[in-house]
């Protein structure tokens, strides 16, 4: 039989803030529909499996309720049934309160799962919900009373520990369970990871991913070199997978299904090296090379200041006028200031005060023990201020002179 | 650049157990009241800022851990310039836990240990001091604090620009390094004018010095001069002396010589003399060896007498002494006889004697006899004595009684007496006492003779025993009286005897003495013989020598001697002459050697002097060379300084002047900040413009071009001012914000400003490398980049905090 296979939907997502993004997500998920019905309709698929994180978060707003009927009612519309289990961010692991899927699923749209199975034929789907790896011992021991004697596919939303994940997520350790851990006899439709077709090396397990681009490692990247654009890497591939489960047994084919047509996401990578500002800004000419309309641009600054420089004189904010047309640039910078192996933070007050300073008094010896007197003066050390202080205007300890007569 | 990564807590208020994992832009922690999202807030504070935070914010340690637990732990894996360093604290009820308390890096070196050095650590590698911390994390009620910014101790702006630091600088600091140089400028000033005293007067004394030292060396050279002329005459009187030495060496010899040669001759002439007399002898000498000769020959028919005559003695004389023997034996005799003849005579008398004695044995017994019956009678006498004694002091006795008593008893029965009868019996008594007295006396002196008789009775017993013993002697002596007379008689035969032969051999005697006197006189003839025998061989001997020869070599070494004697006392008188110069030579020796003597001690003496006094001068000089550099180098000290006090008190200007310009830098920075921010989140259109006046006072400038203080504004309007101004200010501050921690901005704010906000947030994660944002309201949670999920689990209110 053949089954479709989606996760990570994250309905009501509002991605960097913006509300195109969370559009974006709801129009992925149309899409994804569309798709399914196509393929229904071209191959006969028969069953459609969501494991997890449908929604962004466990109170998703109305519109975004809507959005979901919408879709699923296409679905039930053209006769498929639609299963679905609960992953980290549409319930709370520790308390589920009332998660959104019952909601749907009291509206019989879709067939909640959370330790629970359906028959189909001689295939067994069975849905596990999102758990912490700490808990996962009685996962385990439920799926295995749920497996039956035929073709077992477990939906779980859980990272399955050795999969070769590029980006990594904040909460991959929380929702971990090793492989070994796991049944070997059976399919196992997952979900957590956004990468799209991820496969796991030893387990019958492929992650399906996103629907949408979730991180900025997954956008199409450039970096500005000698004043011009290079692309480094093109966006990565979103969608869902088609399963073919023979109903005898052996390997389930899985098949990635490309959505096209998500916004661009584009990240430029512009390096500093030590070169003044002005040098600097005439690089950045190369930017405007490319289209960037309606995408979302995330220009990553990275590298040294010049000597001497601070970040205010290179002006980087003004890199987002030299990007037209974009849905959003964000300027992300990583720069540091030349010499400085410490993080001693030159910017801001201490820049300041130096540079007050620095005008008042001609040298930078002086200029520099005041700083250090100060903070030493604000930590109550003042004795050892006065040390600095007379060290920074040449006087010695040295009371030499007494030893001259 | 720094950044927080991972947070962990273990036991810190409700809050177990959690592992929460921070990515870049916002990071919204969604919990229900009291879940614990302040406390995962706090715990980032504490992890951070350690004690210094928790004394800002009074919150005690024994509030901090969860009940039932002894220790909190909270852990920070924060990334600094790409490095990652785990920051640990753990604390227990009372106090931290030093030795869990630290900062580690990747590969496990701890960088900071403790809890004030983690702080330092930390305010080091984040930029951020504790105070600027609070303006980083906004808790929860406290947003709105920074309007107030110049009242409330923890915002004030001077603080944070270090102005307050900048003043003590300036009293403290600057003041004291002044005060220090002052002192030091002074010092030197005074060290300095005490050096060119000291300069001067070094040298004063170098002058001196050198003039002295000039005199000295002309009397030195004038010294030389005289000492050397006197040496040369020295040198030329002591050639004069030694060749009149030798001189007179040669004198002395020759008359060692001479005087040699003198005995010599005397010797020789002697030995001549003898020869010559010897010579003369010769012819004597001759003339007596035949005399001798002749005699020579007759002495031996004398020998053959000799010996005849010597048997005839040997003979004669054995015989005559057999005659003295007898005759010698003859007078022993005779002496014999006489001895005995004597002994006969004492006995004979000794026996007359003893019969004597023994003729008066009867008389003397007849005496004895007498003797002791004299001595019985008055040994009655005693008797009697004795008992009248008795007699009477028994009369005496019964006197006394009968005296004593006046009734009158018989002493003897004890029968009553009458008085007649007593007085009778008294008169009796002492009558019968009287007459008893009477013969007592009597007695008595007749026994005086007692004594007297007894030692005669003695001593004629003693002669009786005599007599006995004499009686027994004399047969003994009879007999030997016999003995002795018998003797005598044989005694006399044996000198007839004797006598007879004696005569015999008397003329014997006349013999041998005859022929011993003959025999002597042969003998001397024949020693004197003998004499001359000597005599002939001694004059042969003699005579066989040769003196001659002997003189003749002895005059020629004569006739030598003497010409020799008299070429060398020529010689000596000529040399004595030179002689006498000798003495006069020596005497002025003398005198030049004393006057090169003394010249030459005070030549010493000058040159000593002048030795000492040029290294006394180049001390001097050295002493005032090190001087002068002293002051050289102490000048240009002083110089360093005053110019190091100029440096001082322009320093002291600049920071001064610093200060506003410092206030004014920092409101611009403000400022223009806030124009920036506050186009994004501006409320009302009618509110235009936030800023802060030099005042430090916060102000809201509306359409209408009114400007009003920010405390007229409503809450949720100020809540989000002064968001804006924490931004601003800590941006104006800091530059780079490494962490941001906001407890509940939407707080009053209505969903759509909450939005506003919250995207404002998102911006705001461009510049700040953390952003953490609590809300129990979820406006967050779609916007979010990471969602962490603060749930309570247990009826206790122990929550777990997790990312979504």
């Amino acid at each position: 039989m053949l089954i479709a296979h989606l996760s990570d939907v994250h309905l009501g997502r509002r991605q960097y803030g913006l509300e195109a993004r969370a559009r974006d997500y709801e129009l992925a998920f149309l899409r994804a529909i569309d798709e399914i019905a196509r393929l229904r309709e071209e191959k006969g698929v028969d069953l459609v499996l969501v494991s997890g994180d449908l929604f962004d978060n466990p109170r998703p707003s109305p519109s975004t309720y809507l959005t979901a009927i919408r879709g699923f009612s296409r679905l039930r519309d053209l006769g498929m049934d639609v299963l679905v289990t609960r992953g980290n961010h549409d319930a709370s692991v520790v308390n589920p309160v009332d998660n959104p899927i019952t909601v749907l699923d009291s509206s019989g749209l879709v067939k909640y799962l959370d330790y629970g199975y359906v028959d189909y034929g001689r295939v067994r789907v069975i849905g596990v919900g999102c758990v912490p790896t700490n808990n996962r011992v009685r996962l385990i021991k439920a799926l295995r009373e749920l497996m039956g004697s035929g073709v077992n596919v477990v939906m779980m939303h859980q990272y399955v520990e050795g999969t070769p994940y590029r980006y990594p997520m904040p909460n991959i350790d929380y929702y971990t369970i090793p492989a070994n851990e796991l049944p070997k006899d059976a399919y196992y439709a997952v979900g957590h990871i956004h990468e799209h077709a991820l496969r796991h090396p030893t387990l019958e397990a492929v992650y399906p991913g996103s629907l949408e681009v979730w991180d900025s490692q997954e956008f199409e990247t450039h970096v500005l070199e000698d004043g011009r654009l290079r692309m480094v890497k093109g966006q990565d591939p979103k969608g869902f997978l088609l399963l073919d489960v023979n109903e005898g047994g052996g390997r389930v084919r899985v098949e990635p299904i490309r959505l096209k047509g998500g916004r661009r996401m584009i990240k430029v990578i512009v390096n500093v090296n030590g070169e003044p500002p002005s040098t600097f800004r005439e690089r950045l000419g190369g930017l405007g090379a490319l289209d960037y309309r309606d995408a979302y641009v995330e220009v990553n600054v990275i590298g040294e200041l010049g000597d001497g420089y601070g970040v205010r004189d290179y002006g980087f904010n003004t890199v987002k006028s030299l990007i037209n047309g974009a849905l959003k640039v964000n300027v992300k910078l990583s720069v540091t200031k030349r010499g400085s192996a410490k993080a001693q933070a030159t910017h801001g007050l201490i820049e300041l005060i130096q540079t007050v300073l620095s005008k008042s008094i001609g040298n930078e010896a002086v200029v520099n023990a005041v700083l250090k007197a100060l903070d030493l003066i604000s930590d109550g050390k003042v004795n050892e201020a006065v040390a600095i202080l007379e060290r920074g205007l040449g006087l010695g300890s040295d009371v030499g002179w007494l030893q001259w007569s | 650049m720094a950044s927080v990564e991972l947070i962990e807590i273990e036991n810190v208020r409700s809050v177990r157990k959690a592992s929460i994992r921070l990515s870049s832009g916002v990071n919204f922690i969604y919990g229900l009241n009291g879940a614990g999202k302040t406390t995962i807030l706090d715990s980032v504070a504490i992890a951070l800022y350690g004690t210094d935070w928790l004394k800002r914010k009074r919150i005690r340690l024994s509030d901090l851990v969860t009940m039932g637990a002894s220790v909190g732990v909270v852990r920070l894996l924060v990334n600094v310039n790409g490095r990652r360093y785990t920051i640990q604290r753990a604390f227990s009820r009372e106090k931290v836990i030093e030795t869990q308390t630290y900062v580690m890096s990747e590969d496990g070196v701890r960088v900071a240990e403790r809890d004030r050095e983690v702080t330092r650590w930390v305010t080091e590698n984040l930029g951020v001091d504790v105070e600027l911390f609070n303006l980083l994390y906004a808790r929860q009620g406290e947003l709105r604090d920074i309007l107030e910014v110049n009242r409330r101790e923890e915002f004030k702006l001077d603080k944070l620009l270090k102005i307050d630091s900048m003043d003590k600088l300036q009293t403290e600091v600057l003041k004291s390094i002044e005060k220090r140089l002052e002192g030091e400028a002074k010092a030197l000033e005074a060290a300095i004018r005490e050096n060119n005293g000291e300069r001067e007067r070094i040298e004063r004394k170098l002058n001196e010095a050198r003039a002295r030292a000039k005199e000295l060396e002309a009397l030195i050279s004038k010294l030389s001069e005289e000492l050397s002329s006197k040496e040369a005459e020295l040198s030329r009187l002591r050639d004069e002396e030694r060749r009149l030495i030798g001189v007179r060496e040669r004198f002395n010899a020759i008359n060692d010589e001479l005087s040699r040669l003198k005995d010599e001759l005397n010797r020789i002439n002697a030995e001549v003399k003898e020869l010559e007399a010897k010579v003369k002898e010769r012819e004597a000498l001759k003339a007596r060896a035949r005399e001798i000769e002749d005699k020579l020959k007759a002495s031996r028919g004398l020998r053959d007498e000799l010996s005849r005559l010597e048997e005839l003695v040997n003979e004669l004389g054995g015989r005559v002494r057999e005659l003295e023997y007898k005759e010698s034996m003859i007078k022993e005799l005779e002496r014999q006889r006489s001895d005995l003849d004597r002994q006969i005579r004492e006995l004979e008398d000794e026996l007359e004697e003893l019969r004597r004695i023994r003729e008066g044995r009867r008389g003397l017994e007849e005496r004895i006899r007498e003797v002791t019956s004299r001595l019985r009678e008055l040994d009655e006498l005693k008797a009697r004595r004795t008992s009248l004694m008795e007699e009477l002091n028994h009369i005496n006795e019964e006197l006394n009684i009968l005296k004593q008593s006046n009734e009158p008893v018989c002493p003897v029965c004890k029968r009553p007496l009458n008085p007649d009868d007593r007085e009778r019996i008294i008169k009796e008594n002492t009558e019968r006492v009287r007459r008893i007295k009477e013969e007592l006396s009597v007695i008595n002196s007749r026994l005086r003779d007692y004594d007297n008789l007894k030692e005669v009775e003695e001593d004629l017993r003693g002669k009786l025993a005599q007599v006995k013993v004499a009686e027994e002697r004399i047969p003994t002596l009879e007999s030997r009286l016999r003995e002795l007379r018998g003797r005598l008689t044989e005694l006399n035969g044996e000198l007839e005897a004797i006598r007879g032969e004696v005569r015999e051999l008397a003329r014997l005697r006349e013999e041998y003495n005859s022929a011993n006197a003959k025999l002597r006189q042969l003998r001397d003839l024949l020693k004197s013989l003998e004499g001359l025998q000597e005599e002939y061989l001694r004059i042969n001997a003699e005579l066989a020598k040769n003196p001659e020869a002997e003189l003749s070599s002895l005059l020629s070494n004569r006739s030598r001697i003497e010409a020799r004697i008299s070429e060398l006392e020529d010689e000596a008188k000529r040399l004595s002459g030179e002689l006498a110069r000798l003495n006069s030579i020596e005497e002025l020796i003398n005198k030049v050697e004393n006057e090169v003597k003394e010249l030459r001690a005070r030549l010493e003496q000058g040159k000593g002097s002048l030795n000492q006094l040029i290294s006394s001068i180049g001390e001097m000089e050295n002493e005032a060379k090190r001087i002068g550099e002293l002051i050289s180098r102490r000048s240009e000290r002083l110089r360093f300084i005053r110019g190091k006090l100029q440096e001082v008190t322009k320093l002291a200007a600049a920071i001064e002047d610093a200060k506003p310009a410092l206030r004014r830098a920092l409101l611009n920075a403000i400022n223009e900040e806030l124009r920036d921010t506050f186009k994004v989140l501006r409320h009302k259109e009618s509110l235009v413009e936030i800023y802060v006046t030099e005042d430090y006072e916060v102000m809201v400038k509306r359409s209408d071009g009114r400007e009003l203080p920010v405390n007229m504004l409503s809450m949720g309007e100020r809540n989000l001012v002064a968001l804006v101004l924490r931004f601003a200010l800590s941006k104006a501050l800091l530059g780079d914000i490494p962490i941001m921690l906001l407890d509940e901005p939407t707080e009053h704010l209505d969903s759509e400003h909450r939005r506003r906000v919250s995207n404002w947030l998102r911006d705001l994660s461009e510049v700040v490398d953390t952003l953490i944002v609590t809300s129990h309201v979820d406006a967050f949670e779609n916007t979010a980049d990471n969602v962490i999920r603060v749930e309570v689990v247990n009826p206790r209110g122990e929550s777990i905090a997790y990312n979504a």
